[in-house]
């Protein structure tokens, strides 16, 4: 037991250093992207109407009046503090903090909808594969396609006017109780469900031809048995690989879904400090951000030698 | 996913009951009535109309909830000028001086106010007025508001409109005497953005929203950031109970969310509804649209610092190669209405009867030509971001560009998102820019004193005649006289030309119409101070 054990630590701690030097070099990336940016934060923060000397009063406060070594030197102090900084739009508040109270409200979102969207991925993907060629499968083809065309700026508004406004069935907008969540959550998964359903579908159709399906076959596996063991396993590798992925692209896509249905969450304020050159929250939100997909990336990684023992941890 | 889930056999008939049963529970949870009310009651109208009125009003009842696209960033009010925290603050906080809905300084926590001399002003407050903790306000906590605005540390936007203070004094608790260095007419306008904080609060602004006690009729209940700010009524203020419980603000950004919102009878009251959805808010009956003239102008300003906008000629020359009503008819119809001056006419100071420059291409083209560039010349045009919506430079500074181009002008259009755009437009990096400004105080100093004159380089033209006018405006404490220098700079704005004006805009605000007793300002905030339902 002692050396799997212990390349298993070895295998992580390299993974760890690895993820810690990703996020690191994003870091340093958004900070130089940010200052290459034209604009300037303290012009946003004086507002349209400010004279020269409010700019120069708003600019000094910031320390953005300073070279720009010397800048990413105070980021690196606090980096090794783990003080990110102060907002410069809301009022000095932390930076971490204004993203950490709002990380509930995504998650809220995401988090159902990676779920919901993988669960009736595979259900409905292995119902196409099996009824390959019939109406059902032909249904399912056009409801994946119209999933990944329709944009969800689009979607969200829709399911609001049909669902909200004119039926009255749930409420339009904002975060409350399980109600506010449907819309929103229907509108985030769709897309991720309609690539993930004919992956599996295309997955198992493939896999169901592999010389191996017939050797089980031949030697008198039931098809329920055959199904399980041999074709979802073999298929699952793609499959995860995406959906790891997919969860990065759930949180971004959350930016939209969060600015239609009005809800409080990391996306909405991430865009906003954008428009607002708000640095340290662009640069603290990044790495959030960078974090958790390296940390997907370790499951995924992970979860390889689970599915397919062929696999080894090197 | 665990391994053992792939280990168990999983019959075609489970996985397809698992379907129907995932598929079902979204249905019934589809159907179901909302878990939860969003906010206000789902089918407010119809309960607010059948309950009987009562003769006697037993305190405050209902809610009424308010939308404001923009995000709430701060609510402490001293700290800038942004509208949505105007709005949401002036329930909890008052003013010394109150400005009305259409733009008349009149008492509030100050009974009343004299200039003694050109340097000196006094206000004698209201007695017994008491923040909601129960903390006196009197002229100390007059005294430290200002002084707070004028800290360096704290950072205030309204720090400029104080430049001339030299100091505060109080007599006694009802008394508060301010000096200026130079004279400041535009004092009772800055003493209606003036809002007297509770004295615990401390001067950094991250520790604010801890401390939200005013004096005004709502007391705060609770923020929850991007979502909702909540208030409840105060039965100690000095002008009474109000007649609503509960007020909520929410953000909603996006215009077609806001608008459905409204028609489900899930919110109240929104601010900027367009025109082309009017007819269908309106249609049910339930809904009222106001629309409101506010203090806000949009221009098209020529860079008098570069070539060839130095020439008043070419300034001339733009000014009557475009077609003013082309524009008010098909672009900014209901969004605002033609405009006649730099500032609206609610705000004090606006010039009634300047003549507008008239439709004349060829006139525009012999002007050109006296200045030098009988074939026009080519240039740019920036700020022409916001297509649809409440500007819509977008779409008018389209009309523009063709009407010049037939003068032989050729602009050429440049997008910029907002960071940029904000640099160069107050680093005169522009030939030819789309821009309005709201001025906040009502007061023509404001709308300006603060953009036209030579120190504040805002347009890239500027003069001594009309920065002398200016100046007296601002320091005058004597209002006909500022009346009268304001009409002599907005005279010589006209003849020189260094800004084309468009339109003076309105706020269009739905209010569904169990809401009574509200009223749309012209300083663009949303007050619910005095509905009832």
């Amino acid at each position: 037991m002692g050396v799997p054990q212990l390349t298993m630590i070895r295998y992580l701690a390299r993974k760890f250093l690895h993820a810690v030097l990703v996020v690191f070099g994003v870091m340093t990336l958004v900070f130089i992207i940010l200052r290459l940016l034209p604009g300037d934060p303290a012009y946003v923060l004086a507002g349209p109407i400010a004279t020269q000397e409010e700019v120069d009063v708003v600019r000094k406060a910031l320390g953005i009046d300073r070279p720009i070594y010397i800048q990413y030197a105070y980021f690196l102090r606090q980096i090794a503090t783990f003080d990110f900084g102060r907002s410069i739009y809301n009022n000095n508040v932390p930076a971490l903090d204004l993203i950490l109270e709002r990380m509930p409200a995504t998650l809220e979102l995401v988090v159902p909808a990676l779920i919901l969207s993988v669960i009736l991925a595979f259900l409905i993907g292995i119902l196409s594969a099996l009824r390959v060629g019939t109406w059902v499968d032909g249904l399912m083809a056009g409801l994946a396609l119209a999933g990944q065309a329709a944009p969800s700026f689009w979607i969200g508004p829709m399911m609001i006017i049909v669902f909200a406004r004119n039926l009255g069935w749930l409420p339009t907008f904002g975060r409350g109780g399980l109600a506010n969540l449907i819309l929103p959550i229907v509108t985030l998964s769709l897309p991720l469900f309609a690539v993930t359903m004919r992956m599996v579908r295309s997955g198992l159709l493939e896999t169901m031809d592999k010389d191996y399906v017939r050797t089980a076959r031949a030697k008198g596996v039931t098809e329920k048995l055959i199904l399980v063991r041999h074709v979802l396993r073999n298929m699952l590798i793609p499959v995860v690989t995406y959906t790891g992925l997919q969860l990065g692209h759930l949180l971004s896509g959350s930016v939209i879904v969060e600015t239609v249905f009005a809800w409080p969450g990391v996306g909405r304020l991430m865009v906003e400090s954008i428009t607002n050159r708000d640095y340290t929250v662009v640069q603290v939100s990044v790495v959030v951000f960078a974090s958790l997909f390296v940390f997907i990336n370790m499951i995924v990684d992970m979860l390889y030698v689970v599915i397919d023992p062929r696999v080894e941890l090197a | 996913m665990s391994q053992k889930m792939f280990n168990q056999p999983i019959s075609r008939r489970d996985l397809l009951k698992a379907a129907a049963g995932t598929a079902g529970a979204l249905w019934a949870a589809a159907c179901a009535p909302p878990a939860v009310a969003p906010t206000a009651p789902a089918k407010p109208a119809a309960t607010a109309v059948s309950t009987p009125v009562p003769a006697v009003p037993a305190g405050p009842q209902g809610t009424v909830t308010l939308v404001h696209p923009q995000v709430i960033q701060t609510l402490d009010p001293n700290i800038g000028v942004v509208e949505v925290v105007r709005s949401v603050t002036g329930h909890m906080y008052d003013q010394i001086l109150e400005l009305t809905a259409d733009g008349k300084v009149k008492p509030m926590l100050a009974e009343s106010w004299k200039a003694i001399d050109p340097l000196t002003w006094e206000f004698k407050l209201r007695k017994g007025v008491k923040f909601h903790d129960g903390t006196p306000f009197n002229a100390e906590v007059m005294k430290f508001t200002i002084e707070r605005i004028l800290d360096t540390k704290y950072n205030s936007l309204q720090r400029t409109y104080w430049v001339a203070l030299d100091s505060v004094t109080t007599p006694d608790e009802n008394t508060c005497v301010i000096k200026t260095k130079t004279p400041m007419g535009t004092m009772p306008y800055t003493m209606a953005l003036t809002t007297p904080v509770h004295p615990s609060v401390g001067k950094d602004p991250a520790g604010f929203p801890a401390k939200l006690i005013g004096t005004g009729p709502f007391k705060f209940v609770e923020w929850i950031k991007d979502d909702k700010i909540v208030m409840e009524a105060y039965d100690g203020y000095w002008a009474g109970t109000p007649k609503v419980k509960q007020i909520i603000f929410r953000t909603i950004p996006e215009l077609s969310t806001r608008m459905s919102a409204l028609e489900a009878g899930e919110v109240d009251i929104v601010l900027e509804v367009v025109p082309e959805d009017v007819k269908r808010i309106t249609a049910k009956g339930t809904i009222d649209v106001q629309t409101v003239e506010t203090f806000r102008t949009s221009w098209l300003w020529m860079n008098g610092q570069r070539k060839p906008f130095s020439d008043v000629k070419v300034r001339q020359a733009i000014q009557y190669a475009i077609d003013l009503d082309d524009i008010a008819k098909n672009i900014i119809a209901g969004v605002g209405f033609k405009a006649r001056a730099p500032v609206a006419p609610k705000v004090f100071g606006f010039h009634p009867s300047l003549p507008p420059y008239t439709y004349d291409p060829t006139k525009a083209k012999d002007l050109l030509k006296e200045a030098g560039f009988p074939n026009g010349f080519e240039t740019t045009i920036v700020g022409l971001a916001e297509r649809g919506g409440y500007t819509r430079f977008g779409d008018a500074g389209e009309v523009v560009i063709d009407q010049l181009s037939r003068v032989g002008i050729k602009a050429k259009p440049i997008q910029e998102d907002p960071a940029t755009a904000n640099k160069n437009l107050l680093e005169l990096n522009w030939d030819m820019t789309f821009a309005g400004s709201t001025a906040v105080t009502g007061d023509a100093d404001n709308g300006m004193g603060r953009l036209y004159l030579c120190s504040a380089k805002r347009t890239g033209w500027c003069s001594d005649e009309v920065d002398k006018q200016l100046m007296i405006g601002r320091e005058s404490t004597d209002q006909d006289a500022r009346l009268k220098a304001y009409m002599a700079a907005q005279e010589i704005l006209w003849r020189e030309g260094p800004s084309y004006w468009i339109y003076h805009h309105y706020d269009t605000v739905a209010v569904n119409k169990r809401v009574k007793g509200f009223v749309g300002r012209s300083d663009r905030q949303l007050r619910a101070r005095d509905t009832s339902l």
